[in-house]
């Protein structure tokens, strides 16, 4: 079965390589409960995902798709996040929405990888800056009163250097 | 004292003044033993001895370890939560005190052997803060002596106490640290300028703490704090999901779900991932951001790893406090080196903490942590019954009344105790009740009478084991070693400088019989021993992949050269000081066998230098 | 003779060393109570002048040392055994790494001031600790000045040794430790067996160990067997006795070089009866004439401030 058809959430149909689709646990399980054989015209369909978000997943999943099997708990590789590849942060050099689809989308999708590196780099963006800096980053608005903020940054400030 | 202190005037006018080391206050890790002077963190006082020599002497201050070779060894430990390390981690320290405050101006560092490894210095006050006076990466340097001096940064207090932080993990072999010297104004004898004008000097502080500064006030909005605590805290986490106070409830419907911005579209578990990768300052500043982070950056799916001591010289009672709360499902806990003063954390602290937080903790940490009393190894051993590692380095107030608590545990699986006092009795105690005993560091306990006496039980009753470290402990014998070798797993073991093992017998024909699996094998300076005791490992060994050999006199390039040729895993090779191997050899073996890093160490006096050195 | 022309060369040599080597005047005193400091200077020889280089703490294979910390002083010399030559060991280098350890014991104050034999054995063990194994043997002596309690506390194993003089009285000396003739008490770490039946080996706790108190004035002389073997006692007390109640470094100074000078020349003179031939005849050996040996004075007064 070398082939795959995938729908997006607007209708638009992407055929793919099995062995780039089947990176996502969510597909690869559909095409096993659905018990798609070669030759079957079956279209897997992903309401979830949009056209643009899919093009880039599939773009990614085509550069990976011969990555190695990521060992289960590797805990401390995966909290590193100096460790993006070279191409996938140019990969995801993309407007904060996209990003933030494609965080969606991997999620949906069950793409460890995709998910992994979405999440560092987001991460990587939120390190280092105050929290007036992160709410400016990603258009987020301070609902705390005066108080609860005197009173949350107490609370959190024991690991700030003095 | 004596000559050791040089006043000068600075160009300003004020009295500066030079001064060596006069104490060691504390250190994480050294190569000599604790019965001599030798390698030992003490050398680092006074004069230098030997600078500017340049080679392996005695007389100087020796970490245990440097390279990459120990985070390669069965025995490495896995890093908890390592997205807290700054760029370049410290891995070992030393507090080292003068006989005068001084506002410092600059610090020289007298490097005898491979230098370059200096990464942090900090300036304390004696009494509860520490400052920054350099950071930067650890440097790449020709082998000659060097006077590290690097620019400081100013600080607003008086300091006869420094910690100067290491990374060797790029050396090529250990650093050698001959002597300290710190220079700077004395006291000014006005009262010391309002703080508010100091802090404009200071490069470290982020803007939003600049009214923290006056001491005073600061500890008292944390008494406050902590009456607010409980009620606060319980309303706060949860406000985001709707039981919050009316008005705001009003204020998110009506902004609805932009509030969280781009963050919007995702789900919780996905934000989650997100915080997964933070360090924990950035932890806490998400969770100053709005309610919503709040409440996820306070998440104790989030908590499940701490990792403190990158921030060691932040952490106090207030920090457990506030932890407490989000450490519901805490099971990996590093406070190594925290609680540096007494006043930062004391034993009650900490055992209400752990009482709180730790009844699923498998993992703790507290090297060189100097609050660690018996009273707390009994509360760890009564809360935390799936402790499966428990690490102790250096923390010298325990004793025997203390350790014996820890023989009620049953799953350990490390336990390290290098430097404590910890003796025959609670350690047999403590092994005989830990089947699953894989790692087990002795280093210079110097409190265990017989080490044989431990090297039997472990033999007999922790077949599990995977690594053992004897390094430095004097009453380990040809017998204890035997008794060793019925831990047929074992894949490391270190009895550097066990000089009781000086005439082996046939002890390693039964170890490297009984322990094929052994991977690295460290012996130093057992100087009796010859190539007849190396031949077992050479053939039944065939995985090892580090060996130390160094100062055995009897051993000859024979031996060492059957080691290269026949184990084909090896990496490491130490024959510094083996007197019947030649430098030539070496050299001609460094290029045949070009995969392996074979190490040799020098000592060399200088010529005379003319000049006999003022005595007084 | 050579003599003259040694003579200037040696003199020298000498007065380079004494510059360089001499204490500074005692440290302000801060209370009221006086207390005793040691005034020292040091000078020697090595036996073989010319091939040997100088080296700070040593004369040949002898070797010296001289430190404080906080309210002692104290002083040692250390004889390395010569006959480790013959296996390609140099003997100087333990009796150096010996006395360089008690410096640096004393020097981080890491030792009981009254307890020197302790720190004999410290320094002694120490040569284990050393990545390189050093081999060889050596007699030593220390002296300690515990200030606060206006007492010396000695260790002495071997034929180096003390004498104190006050008043031109001896009233302090060392006893000589040997096993048989010309064989002292020492302390050996041999190389492996291979090389070694006979090896002598005492314990560091076998050090004679002595205290006394001291008066303002009184002079001590701590010195290798180079001196003892070739000055006669009572010729080392007139120039002892010289110096009661010394203050002035430099006069010790120029006392501790006649006695290193002289002990030099009679070492050299064949036809001089020394203390080493008539200790040598006392044991049915025939012998005449000084004892070429390294030589090793360190001199001291006790000044009371």
């Amino acid at each position: 079965m070398p082939n795959i058809k995938l729908q997006s959430c607007d209708n638009e149909v992407f055929t793919i390589d099995y062995e780039v689709a089947k990176c996502s646990t969510t597909i690869k399980t559909m095409v096993d409960d659905l018990g798609l054989e070669e030759g079957d015209d079956e279209v897997v369909p992903l309401p979830n995902v949009n056209s643009s978000i899919l093009r880039k997943v599939i773009q990614w999943a085509t550069y990976h798709k011969d990555d190695p099997a990521v060992p289960e708990e590797e805990e401390n590789k995966e909290k590193r996040t100096d460790d993006i590849s070279s191409w996938d942060s140019d990969f995801l050099k993309v407007d904060q929405g996209t990003l933030f689809e494609l965080i969606l989308a991997a999620n949906y999708l069950d793409i460890k990888g995709l998910l992994d590196v979405t999440c560092k780099t987001v991460a990587n963006m939120i390190k280092g800056k105050t929290p007036e800096e992160i709410r400016k980053t990603f258009n987020i608005k301070n609902d705390f009163t005066p108080e609860e903020e005197e009173q949350i940054r107490r609370e959190n400030e024991w690991c700030e250097d003095k | 004292m004596y000559s050791k202190d040089r006043k000068t005037a600075t160009p300003d006018g004020n009295a500066s003044l030079k001064q060596y080391v006069t104490d060691v206050r504390s250190f994480s890790s050294q190569y000599g033993s604790e019965i001599s002077i030798s390698y030992t963190a003490y050398n680092i006082c006074g004069k230098p001895s030997k600078y500017p020599a340049y080679g392996d002497f005695p007389q100087t201050f020796v970490m245990r370890t440097y390279g990459k070779w120990w985070d390669e060894a069965p025995s490495r430990r896995i890093a908890i939560m390592p997205q807290n390390n700054r760029d370049v981690k410290s891995q070992d320290y030393i507090d080292i005190s003068f006989d005068r405050k001084v506002r410092p101006l600059s610090v020289d560092i007298y490097e005898t052997y491979h230098p370059g490894s200096v990464v942090r210095i900090w300036a304390s006050d004696g009494f509860e803060k520490w400052k920054l006076l350099w950071e930067g990466p650890p440097q790449v340097r020709d082998h000659m002596p060097n006077i590290f001096s690097p620019p400081i940064n100013k600080i607003n207090f008086c300091t006869n106490l420094l910690r100067l932080e290491f990374n060797h993990s790029h050396l090529d072999y250990y650093t050698e640290i001959d002597a300290v010297s710190m220079t700077g104004t004395l006291e000014p004898t006005e009262p010391v300028i309002s703080h508010f004008v100091c802090d404009a000097s200071e490069h470290c502080k982020p803007p939003e703490c600049e009214e923290e500064s006056n001491s005073s006030e600061h500890k008292v909005s944390n008494a406050q704090l902590n009456n607010e605590n409980s009620a606060s805290s319980a309303i706060l986490p949860n406000c985001s999901k709707s039981e919050s106070p009316s008005e705001s409830i009003d204020e998110s419907s009506a902004v609805g779900k932009n509030i969280n911005g781009a963050f919007a579209i995702l789900p919780d578990e996905s934000v989650l991932k997100i915080f997964s990768f933070l360090d924990l300052v950035s932890l806490n500043r998400c969770a100053r951001v709005n309610r919503p982070f709040n409440a996820l950056a306070t998440d104790s799916l989030l908590y499940a790893s701490i990792n403190l001591k990158p921030y060691w010289y932040l952490i106090s009672s207030d920090s457990l406090n506030y932890l407490s709360l989000r450490c519901k499902y805490l099971q990996k806990l590093d406070l190594s080196w925290c609680g540096s003063f007494p006043s930062d954390i004391s034993p009650q602290n900490f055992c209400k903490f752990i009482q709180s937080c730790g009844k699923l903790l498998t993992h703790i940490r507290l090297d060189c942590c100097r609050f660690v009393c018996n009273c707390c190894i009994e509360t760890i051993s009564r809360v935390c019954q799936n402790l499966t590692e428990l690490t102790l380095q250096n923390c010298i107030e325990l004793s025997e009344r203390g350790f014996v608590h820890l023989a009620t545990l049953n799953c350990l699986e490390r336990l390290d105790v290098y430097r404590t006092n910890i003796e025959s009795s609670a350690l047999i105690a403590i092994l005989k009740a830990s089947p699953r005993l894989k790692h087990i560091n002795l280093g210079s306990c110097r409190a265990i009478s017989t080490m044989d006496g431990i090297a039997e039980v472990l033999g007999t009753y922790n077949k599990k084991l995977i690594s053992v470290d004897f390094w430095k402990t004097y009453s380990l014998t040809p017998k204890g070693i035997k008794y060793l070798s019925q831990c047929n797993l074992l894949e490391e073991i270190d009895i550097g400088w066990c000089l009781g093992v000086s005439i082996p017998g046939d002890c390693f024909l039964a170890l490297a019989m009984g322990c094929p699996r052994l991977r690295k094998l460290f012996m130093g300076t057992l100087r009796g021993i010859n190539d007849r005791d190396l031949y077992p490992f050479i053939n039944n060994c065939p995985d090892l992949e580090q060996i130390d050999l160094l100062g055995n006199r009897g051993i000859t390039s024979d031996v060492c050269f059957s080691i290269l040729k026949s184990c084909k895993r090896l990496r490491f090779l130490d024959v510094s000081f083996c007197e019947q191997v030649s430098d030539s050899e070496v050299q001609e073996w460094k290029k045949k066998f070009p995969h392996v890093d074979i190490k040799r160490s020098f000592q060399s006096e200088p010529e005379c230098t003319c000049a006999f050195p003022n005595h007084y | 003779m050579q003599s003259l022309v040694w003579t200037g060369r040696l003199v020298s040599r000498v007065l380079w060393n004494s510059i360089n080597n001499f204490s500074t005047a005692p440290d302000p005193v801060v209370g009221k109570k006086l207390e005793p400091h040691l005034l020292s200077a040091v000078s020697g020889f090595p036996k073989n002048f010319t091939n040997t280089k100088l080296k700070k703490g040593k004369f040949g294979d002898d070797a010296w040392f001289s430190a404080k910390w906080k309210t002692s002083d104290v002083v040692g010399v250390a004889d390395g055994v010569g006959g480790w030559r013959d296996y390609g060991i140099d003997p100087g280098e333990f009796s150096s790494f010996l006395m360089k350890t008690c410096e640096r014991f004393v020097s981080c104050g890491k030792f009981n001031s009254s307890d020197p034999s302790k720190l004999l054995a410290s320094s002694y063990y120490e040569l284990f600790e050393n990545k390189q194994q050093i081999f060889g043997s050596t007699t030593a002596c220390i002296v300690v000045l515990n200030r606060d309690l206006n007492t010396i506390y000695t260790a002495n194993i071997g034929d180096s040794g003390f004498v104190v003089v006050r008043h031109g009285k001896i009233v302090h000396k060392s006893e000589e430790q040997q096993h048989y003739f010309n064989t002292p008490y020492q302390l050996s770490i041999p190389p492996p067996p291979n090389h070694n039946n006979s090896v002598i080996t005492d314990s560091p706790e076998s050090a004679d160990t002595t205290n006394f108190r001291v008066e303002d004035g009184d002079v001590i002389l701590l010195a290798t067997d180079g001196v003892f073997d070739n000055v006669p006692l009572q010729i080392l007390l007139n120039e002892l006795t010289k110096l009661q109640g010394e203050r002035d470094v430099l006069e010790i100074q120029k006392v501790a070089n006649t006695i290193a000078l002289m002990a030099r020349s009679l070492a050299f003179d064949a036809k001089f009866l020394s203390p080493f031939a008539k200790a040598a005849r006392k044991h049915g050996i025939g012998a005449l004439g000084g004892k070429p040996d390294d030589i090793t004075v360190l001199l001291g007064t006790v000044a009371f401030s």
